[in-house]
């Protein structure tokens, strides 16, 4: 079992590779590097990406102690002997920390080196809750096995170019003879493979001749002996190390397939372009750790060669984080539209709120379109993608509505909801990686365009609609708007009712024919399509409930603000009944954090209707 | 209307036209709405503890469910009183002009929609095919149906469906069947063990060293594995102790009198009108991962009623239809030396009326809305 060489890993690292004698300097430049690609995941992507998405599994976060994620990773791959002592595993269960025998620190950030021997002593409770479904484990079973996976994912990493490091070996001086080398050359994996058949026949001879006790052997003998138990235990370590892909396959035809380096020695894979490919990796490696800029940029030049325009794009998009950058405009746009009706209409608090708005729709829609561009598809694949699609089409419908209304509560409406869609993105982002490959049923641009598309844009104007309804709910309890823009507004609110009605209505049928498409069967009464269907009822019941007479205007008005939390269960919610390994924490979060949204919003709406009821009627006894 | 008394063929539509305003009524819908979302929502966290099949039975294609100690009415007397109350409102209740033409369009859109559920419910037939690479089938196994079967040579003598099998079940000899048969232990979804030394008595192999335990039902039908353990009397009084299961690829043969009678548990199958056979199943990975990116089968389809013969490539979200059967690429078995493909085939009748129900209710609400739309900026236009 592989997990078990956790303390085996940290032993090579520590006592076979060379550590770097120097201190890293600043010249060091890692912009092409960060472009160099990697398929990982399925997906051609750049290091960059790909640092920046292990540095998040592990830690949590994108960046460490100030340095960049690709900074962390060529350290972990080209010097892992540093690598192995920064706290970069992140234990937030305190359950796990105490079985690992761990301190406690303030920010609960661990090194390799502290968790080895935790590891190692939770290995057979680990061993026994991988056989154990994944639903019936408690949230300190999941964090644990997570721990044991991150843990082994890394050193995976961490040997990643075990075979092309300089290793901490002293090697007997006929044998340097064999191997051509002049004194002080470092010695790898690759250079003592050119030898490893004489040696090892040396070595059955020497034990052959003089047993296995090592006492009995000459010092030739004996550091022969090491030697060859060094070079097989590299090799051993090494085994199924195909995390790294960074070397394509076959380099003439595009069958998609990248290899990692030890994959490469061990199955035979190479070919001489893959040979000369790789020997640019041992320039870089060697760059590194004889601190030679010059050296670095060149090859790390060459190798990004090979990515394709798009990894550009890529770097850009991780560079400004659009939805990041567009979550503080929305915000900014949110506080100046506030402070300036609150104020009493401000001019030039509302112009810089409309331009921080326009900032942030651009910022937002073109993270959209990378995406779309990078991963070739609509961008609605995912939750997440949702989650960004409708943080991109909402504030836009409120827009809309505000060159209708023309108060600046649309773009009040704008503000908020590009605000609180954004920060739910973002609570999802931590997750690692985003631009995610899809299952094959999902995999079809045509049913993700309609269906998806339709329903996402749905679940969009009722989110307009829910917080239109607020306004009206707020403006009325507090008097503070006058009756002819109330009386606009909830006209208004009628329409976005029935655009919400239109799109999910439209949306829920056509999943369902989606469904037929690819099940044979239009309604399975599956979580998902029961959340939308739930979606559309309510919709129907206060809008009929209001042409019928059964619902006063204010009971409507509640209702329809009350559709936020519908959407928030139907969209967000459903997502709780399948209780995934990885997103254990992260599904525990949702379920308080939406609880909390419902009754937060059930008590602020039954305040603001109890608010107005009392004043309706005090109205009527005067 | 002073006079109707009169006019005699009216006045049998006048009750009938009151009783149908009266079920007409908007309010049964306003409190049937909440009762549907109390069910919607109950019966989808139910799915979590038993499973989507058993959650839908229960909830949504029943008359009336009991949650905990309270009755509460089942998915099929909503969806009911649901479309009552919308035919009537149709019918008795809409306001035939131009200007309501988006509301009305919208509501038969819903009818038709209902209707397609009701003629779904009604006709359709699902099952799946299983086609090893390079081989033929035209027999459809049922997802959720068993039978406990015995066969001499191809002749079927028995076949009791798994709702009727229990324990002590007993099947009598008859002037085919040689034997009396007494079901021991039914499991519909058994769990394989190692059998105890001293429950050995009796046994032969395999039964011998393997038991059958009662497990908990797999939310997902088609995982369950159905078996029994069961014993044999012959006429001489002898007892033997056997077991067979769901895809036991040695299932037990008793031999009286120089014939051979084979006990199986089986989907149950029917035939359909053509032959399918396999040529290629191709699983594309997304490169470096374990993760499908596609599937999809090279078949031929042999229909020798109408002899013809035709290939056909069905792919994830690609069905093929044929004469009134739709075959879907449902899932797959690589792990032995050929693959096989798993084809799902339903004959659904009523598989038109939710398309037609998407155009009809989307083009409803857009005349709607328009309708609205254009009317505000009238008055607007008006009041400047």
């Amino acid at each position: 079992m592989t997990i078990r060489l956790f303390l085996h890993s940290l032993f090579l690292v520590l006592f076979c590779f060379a550590g770097t004698a120097f201190a890293k300097s600043e010249d060091i430049d890692l912009s092409a590097f960060a472009q160099i690609p990697i398929l990982h995941d399925g997906r051609i992507k750049p290091l960059d990406t790909f640092a920046r998405n292990e540095l998040i599994r592990f830690s949590g976060k994108s960046t460490f102690e100030g340095q960049s994620a690709v900074n962390w990773l060529a350290e972990t791959i080209f010097d892992p002997v540093a690598s192995v002592r920064q706290n970069i595993f992140k234990i937030e269960n305190g359950n796990v920390r105490h079985l690992l025998g761990l301190e406690e620190r303030k920010k609960p950030l661990y090194a390799f080196t502290e968790l080895t021997t935790g590891l190692e002593k939770t290995f057979p409770t680990v061993e026994q809750l991988m056989g154990k479904d994944a639903k019936t484990l408690s949230g300190e079973q999941k964090a644990l096995l997570t721990l044991h996976e991150n843990a082994l994912e890394y050193t995976q990493l961490l040997r990643s170019f075990s075979l092309l490091l300089p290793l901490n070996v002293s090697i007997p001086s006929e044998w340097q003879e064999k191997l051509d080398m002049t004194a002080g050359e470092p010695a790898t994996y690759l250079s003592l493979k050119k030898i490893d058949t004489q040696l090892e026949q040396q070595i059955l001879a020497i034990i052959k001749k003089k047993g296995e006790n090592p006492t009995r052997y000459t010092p030739f003998e004996q550091q022969t002996a090491v030697l060859g138990w060094q070079i097989k235990t590299i090799e051993q370590a090494a085994q199924n190390n195909t995390l790294f892909r960074v070397i394509p396959n076959d380099w003439d035809k595009k069958s998609g397939e990248w290899i990692a380096p030890w994959d490469m020695i061990s199955s035979g894979k190479g070919s001489p372009r893959s040979a000369e490919y790789l020997k640019l990796w041992q320039d870089l490696a060697m760059a590194w750790q004889l601190n030679k800029p010059q050296e670095w940029s060149s090859a790390s030049l060459e190798l990004s060669y090979l990515a394709p325009g798009t990894l550009s794009l890529e770097l850009l998009y991780n560079q400004i984080g659009p939805f990041q950058s567009a979550l503080i405009f929305f915000a900014v746009s949110f506080l100046f539209t506030l402070l300036a009706l609150s104020l009493g209409r401000s001019g030039w608090l509302i112009k810089f709120s409309a331009i921080s708005m326009l900032v942030a729709i651009v910022l937002q829609g073109g993270g959209l379109a990378a995406r779309i561009i990078l991963l070739d598809r609509p961008p609605v694949g995912t939750l997440y993608e949702s989650i960004l699609f409708v943080g991109l089409v909402a504030p836009l419908f409120a827009i809309l509505f505000e060159r209708k209304l023309k108060n600046h509560i649309g773009l009040l409406c704008a503000g908020l909801m590009g605000t609180g869609i954004g920060l739910l993105g973002l609570s999802m982002a931590d997750e690692g990686d985003t631009m995610k490959v899809l299952t094959a049923v999902l995999n079809t641009r045509f049913w993700l365009t309609t269906h998806v598309l339709c329903i996402t844009i749905g679940y969009g104007w009722c989110l307009v609609t829910s917080v239109l309804a607020h306004m009206i709910l707020i403006g009325e309890a507090t008097g503070k708007t006058d009756n002819e823009t109330l009386k606009s507004m909830r006209h208004s609110l009628g329409t976005l009712a029935l655009t919400a009605l239109l799109f999910t209505a439209t949306g829920t049928i056509l999943g369902g024919v989606w469904a037929d498409q690819s099940w044979g069967r239009f309604w399975g009464w599956d979580p998902k399509e029961n959340g939308a269907l739930l979606i559309t009822l309510w919709l129907i019941w206060i809008i009929h409930g209001k042409v019928a007479g059964q619902i006063s205007p204010l009971v409507q008005t509640a209702g329809l603000a009350f559709v936020s939390v519908i959407v928030g269960i139907a969209w967000i919610g459903v997502n709780l009944l399948g209780v995934g390994l990885h997103s254990y924490g992260f599904i525990e979060g949702l379920f308080w954090g939406l609880g909390a949204f419902a009754l937060f919003e059930l008590m602020l709406i039954g305040a603001l209707s109890f608010r107005i009821s009392q004043k309706e009627a005090s109205h009527e006894t005067a | 209307m002073e006079n109707w008394g009169k006019q005699s063929p009216m006045s049998l539509f006048i009750p009938l036209t009151r009783f149908g305003n009266r079920l007409a009524r908007p309010d049964i819908l306003f409190w049937l709405l909440p009762f549907m979302m109390a069910l919607l929502i109950v019966g989808t966290i139910a799915q979590k503890t038993i499973g989507l099949y058993a959650a839908q039975e229960k909830f949504f294609g029943s008359w009336l469910v009991m949650i905990g100690p309270v009755p509460f009415p089942g998915g099929l007397t909503l969806m009911g009183i649901f479309l009552i109350n919308l035919l009537c409102k149709f019918i008795f209740k809409s306001d035939w002009s131009w200007a309501k033409l988006g509301t009305i369009l919208s509501h038969f859109g819903v009818i038709v929609l209902v209707f397609g559920g009701v003629m779904t419910a009604v006709t359709s037939k699902e099952g799946f095919l299983i086609i090893p690479q390079g081989e033929s089938n035209s027999y459809v196994e049922d997802y959720h149906e068993r039978n406990l079967v015995v066969r001499e040579a191809d002749k079927v003598l028995v076949a009791v469906p798994h709702e009727q099998l229990k324990d002590g079940y007993k099947i009598a000899a008859t002037n085919d069947l040689p034997f009396d048969l007494t079901v021991d232990k039914y499991c519909f979804n058994c769990a394989i063990s190692r059998r105890p030394e001293n429950l050995q008595d009796g046994w032969e192999r395999p039964g011998k060293f393997m038991m059958l335990n009662k497990a908990e039902a797999d939310p997902q039908d088609e995982k369950n594995m159905t078996g029994v353990e069961f014993s044999v009397f012959e006429k001489d009084g002898t007892k033997l102790k056997r077991l067979t299961f769901d895809g036991f690829p040695k299932p037990p043969v008793i031999s009286v009198d120089g014939k051979d009678y084979k006990i199986t548990i089986e989907r149950a199958k029917r035939p359909i009108p053509f032959s399918v056979s396999l040529e290629e199943f191709t699983r594309t990975l997304h490169p470096g991962t374990e993760m499908a990116s596609a599937f999809s089968s090279k078949i031929v389809v042999e229909d020798k009623e109408r002899n013809v013969s035709f290939p056909a490539t069905i792919e994830m979200n690609e069905p093929l239809r044929y004469r009134g059967l739709t075959l879907y690429q449902s899932s797959f078995d690589l792990s032995g030396e050929k693959p096989y493909t798993i084809l799902t085939v339903v004959e659904n009748k009523g598989r038109i009326f939710p398309y037609l129900a998407s155009i009809i209710i989307a083009l409803g609400l857009i005349i709607h809305l328009i309708i609205r739309i254009r009317n505000t900026a009238k008055r607007e236009n008006a009041a400047k």
